[in-house]
């Protein structure tokens, strides 16, 4: 309500008259969807000790992103605002494509800290399997006479473990990207429809309005 | 537009968007009821967890891509014979005695390190100085057929093959397999039988010779990189030293991953019930490599044995029909001292894959370089037709060949009278789903039957096929059951054993066999990889998968001998070792282990309460009810309740214990003590083997008697194994 009221009295600006409903009602879904997608991703690549109790770990996903989701929403809607003067169609597309792109972002940006986090207690856990399981002492044997290339690549051992959880997480960052594109755009469209179109209050406390 | 225009039908439109919106997600949350949630609740997965897990498998299958290869089809199955391994040899004294280090019961006789003893010799318990035999562990070519094959890739088309010098030939070629390379105990898949008797100790003397390979052949990439071996009697109460587990041998005896070559173990297997007590007698045994990081690759290479064990006293269960039980077998003693008993048949499932050649093979152990003659990764049309292993796969390893006692697709000529089957599980992964089936247009190539990819598994299906017979299982992996359990299919999961007995005289509709009448051992349980199934007779079974695993041929019209009798489910076989009265108040104070899903990239993907295997340390439970975190640390002829609990993930396990088989009392928080549950009949049998669905949880009560020391409870699913799903425990005095 305080950047409501800001806004409303800035001189130079257009009153930002946003349906808070509108704006719960998408910071909700979306922060439930790339939740569920984000905690089931964790799931099959993130670390263990994390990952025991997925639906619990999702009423959390919610509670933190859920402000954030919000703020962003609100700030969609508010460049929307600011970029396209008129109550068009085009404002309101506007609006959502910036929510779906925004939102995509964050939990974009919440999974890579995620991801971060998880390979470092992975490759932690690599280093002590190594060191546990140290094949060293147990030197590879090959048959008198057969041919061994000698081409030797640098990094083998703990350092190829470490490759493939890194590309593993790089694989699964790609793949929840595109979910949380795909998630986000419909279920924008879908929390649109379910407020009737309806992003702004009406002008002058008039009731209404839909999309044109 | 104006305000005016709205106006005039502003209701119009906000509803009309309204009610699409609640449409569209009254039709989504509709299809999710009609069509996510009962294929949860057919794989374990209906819970507010569960709907992760299955969204986290889905994600698995999208982000670790895994290329297996389709192997060739076998044109003519059913026709090699099966293989039935006879009565190993024993080693006469005169023999033994004179070898540089004879087995005894001295400091430094136990092992070729020189540095280790038997904890009890047969003599301390009354017992005979043990029957001595010799086992070298060998590299050697296999054949899983004499078959021609026609290479055919994944959507069962002809392809190319190769061979072995690189030349490359045509689709549609029908080729002769070569030879597959294992590492055998005594160069044989399955390795030799070990016909043993409780009161008579068996000693058995592994030695490594896979470092001799006189046929150079080709050792591919996989089996220990090493060529070290430790072999487990699975699952005989054993001490550690002869136990041939991993939290044992790197401490003790070798002090490495197994015996390296040249180097010899004896293992001292007493055949002597837990605490001398009959009512813990077993009968079917088996055993299998169990070196550290390498089981799975040194099993799937073919290092696998048989154990049968028979109950002489008074005369109960010997391998003689006219005594005790009358349980099938004809016995003839031998004279070198070994018995075989006909009618009595050990039956080792394994399915497998073959190189198509063109797979690349690329896994992490690659990176380790543990196989550097191999120049991974790389294709290697060189292996075409020789068994493809993948050491760390991220779904599990399933073959799509199923074979029996090594060979594939064999064909069981049995005469009208009853049989008793001993059925083992010797698979990576595979669980099988059994029936006896008949089918009057004979099995179809599913490659003829129009099927692609993954439903290319098994090879031949029987479309026609029906339920002819009924299974009388008499004994699970504990021995006799109290009662046996009439059966239209069982289960089998991995290193789990099933005694049965069929009478192959008449039909389960009581019309009599006729010579020449075939019956197909079946497995009904489809599953795609080493996962979970995705259907079965206990879920929702898939009525065109039918996958004939064996031919078994009616000989003959006439009725020959038959003293042995069929038992009914109100004959007593084996008394169950009694429960204490208050098993429920050790509860609080249980130990308790959840088997978790570690999803790394790298090595740590199977771990037991948030950690990998560390073989020099014994494991600490999570947290009971009553506030502790107890270390997996009993005394001895001590008994207490573990709970083992599958956390999740879609994945199931069979989890091993070893040393002394279980009652399970509670599954999922349910008393099945007395009435079990009935997707787990055999929960009221003795078991060393949890079978754990997806996100079950098992309390099961056991015993720690007559042996002190280290041992391993682990998944069986040897690739969770070979991947850190194991825990060290111990037995203090």
């Amino acid at each position: 309500m305080a950047v409501d009221s800001l806004m409303t009295h800035h001189p130079t600006r257009r009153r930002l008259d946003v349906s808070w409903l509108t704006v719960g009602l998408c910071a909700l879904v979306l922060a439930a969807a790339d939740g569920f997608w984000a905690t089931s991703l964790r799931g099959a690549v993130g670390y263990i000790e994390a990952t025991q109790q997925p639906f619990p770990d999702w009423i959390r996903y919610i509670a933190v992103m859920l402000p954030i989701d919000g703020a962003a929403v609100f700030g969609a809607f508010w460049l929307a605002h600011r970029l396209i003067a008129r109550r068009t169609f085009l404002r309101v597309a506007a609006a959502a494509v910036l929510v779906v792109v925004l939102t995509t972002a964050l939990g974009g940006a919440q999974v890579v800290l995620t991801s971060v986090y998880d390979y470092r207690m992975q490759a932690n856990q690599l280093v002590l399997m190594h060191r546990v399981h140290e094949h060293g002492n147990v030197a590879p044997r090959v048959d008198q006479g057969a041919a061994v290339p000698t081409v030797v690549s640098a990094c083998d051992g703990t350092c190829s473990a470490k490759q493939a959880t890194v590309a593993v997480h790089l694989r699964a960052l790609g793949l929840v990207s595109v979910l949380f594109l795909v998630t986000n755009s419909v279920l924008v469209l879908w929390a649109l429809a379910m407020r009737g179109g309806r992003i702004w209050k009406p002008k002058g406390g008039r009731r209404l309005t839909s999309a044109p | 537009m104006t305000y005016a225009d709205h106006a005039a039908e502003p209701l119009r439109r906000s509803t009309f968007l309204k009610l699409g919106a609640a449409g569209s997600a009254a039709l989504a949350l509709g299809k999710t009821g009609e069509f996510v949630i009962p294929n949860l609740r057919k794989r374990g997965l209906f819970s507010a967890n569960g709907v992760f897990d299955a969204a986290s498998i889905a994600l698995s299958d999208a982000i670790y891509i895994e290329a297996f290869p389709t192997s060739p089809l076998i044109v003519s199955p059913f026709t090699d014979q099966l293989t039935i391994p006879k009565a190993l040899a024993p080693v006469p004294k005169s023999i033994y005695s004179s070898w540089p280090s004879p087995p005894g019961p001295g400091t430094g006789q136990q092992n070729s390190v020189g540095n280790e003893v038997h904890q009890i010799w047969p003599s301390r318990i009354g017992y005979p100085d043990p029957i001595v035999y010799k086992i070298n562990v060998q590299v050697a070519p296999h054949a899983f057929t004499t078959s021609q094959v026609r290479p055919i890739d994944a959507k069962g088309k002809p392809t190319v093959s190769f061979d072995a010098g690189g030349k490359s030939y045509a689709a549609g070629i029908e080729r002769t397999l070569p030879l597959s390379t294992i590492y055998g105990f005594n160069g044989t898949f399955p390795g030799p039988r070990i016909n043993a008797e409780y009161g008579k100790p068996c000693l058995v003397r592994f030695t490594n010779q896979l470092d001799e390979n006189p046929l150079n052949l080709d050792r591919q990439d996989f089996g220990s990189p090493d060529w070290s071996f430790l072999t487990h009697l699975h699952n005989g109460h054993t001490a550690p030293e002869s136990d041939g587990n991993p939290h044992y041998c790197m401490q003790y005896g070798p002090k490495a991953t197994g015996y390296a070559p040249s180097q010899w173990c004896d293992n001292l297997y007493l055949n002597w019930p837990a605490g001398g007590d009959d009512r813990e007698k077993q009968s079917f045994f088996w055993f299998h490599d169990h070196r550290m990081d390498h089981t799975g690759s040194n099993v799937y290479k073919g290092m696998v044995g048989l154990y049968p064990i028979y109950d002489p006293k008074n005369g109960m269960d010997m391998g003689d029909e006219r005594q005790g039980l009358r349980l099938p077998g004809v016995r003839t003693d031998n004279a070198d001292g070994s018995f075989d008993v006909a009618y009595d048949i050990p039956l080792a499932l394994f399915d497998c894959r073959l190189d198509d050649g063109v797979t690349m093979h690329k896994d992490i152990h690659d990176g380790q370089g543990e196989f550097p003659a191999a120049g991974n990764p790389r294709t290697h049309p060189e292996w075409w037709g020789k068994t493809f292993y993948k050491h760390f796969p991220n779904h599990g390893f399933v073959g799509d060949i199923f074979t029996v006692n090594g060979t594939a697709y064999p064909v069981l000529h049995v005469k009208r009278r009853k049989y008793r089957f001993r059925f083992l599980d010797a698979s990576v992964s595979r669980i099988y789903d059994l029936k006896l089936m008949s089918s009057t247009n004979g099995p179809k190539s599913a490659a003829s039957l129009g099927y692609t990819g993954n439903d290319l598994q098994g090879q031949y299906r029987i479309p026609d096929g029906q339920q002819c017979m009924k299974w009388t299982q008499i004994a699970s992996d504990g021995g006799l059951l109290p009662f046996p359990i009439p059966r239209d299919s069982f289960e089998l999961w991995p290193a789990k054993r099933r005694e049965v007995i069929v009478d192959f005289s008449r039909y389960q509709d009581g019309s009599p066999t006729h010579d020449g009448d075939v019956i197909y051992l079946t497995n009904v349980m489809k599953m795609p990889d080493g996962r979970m199934w995705s259907n079965s007779s206990r879920f929702s079974p898939d009525p065109n998968y039918k996958i004939p695993m064996m031919a078994i041929v009616i000989d003959g019209n006439d009725m020959p001998e038959d003293n042995s009798v069929m038992p009914t489910p109100q004959t007593k076989l084996r008394d169950l070792p009694p429960l204490p009265s208050n098993w429920k108040s050790l509860m609080d104070n249980r130990l308790i282990f959840e088997v978790q899903r570690g999803s790394g990239g790298g090595e740590t993907e199977w771990l037991i309460n948030g950690k990998p295997f560390e073989p020099t340390t014994v494991a600490a439970s999570l947290k009971n009810p009553a506030g502790k975190t107890p270390l997996a640390q009993q005394k001895v002829n001590s008994f207490n309740l573990w709970e083992i609990r599958n956390g999740g993930g879609g994945w199931v396990h069979p989890f091993h214990l070893h040393m002394e088989e279980h009652r399970t009392v509670m599954r999922n928080g349910k008393d099945v003590s007395v009435t079990p549950d009935k997707g787990h009949p055999e929960d009221i049998s003795r078991e060393d083997l949890v079978a754990l669905d997806p996100s079950e949880s098992v309390i099961i009560y056991r015993g720690f008697r007559d042996f002190v020391g280290p041992y391993v409870a682990h998944c069986h699913n040897l690739a969770h194994e070979d991947h850190a799903m194991m825990f060290g425990w111990e037995i203090t005095p």
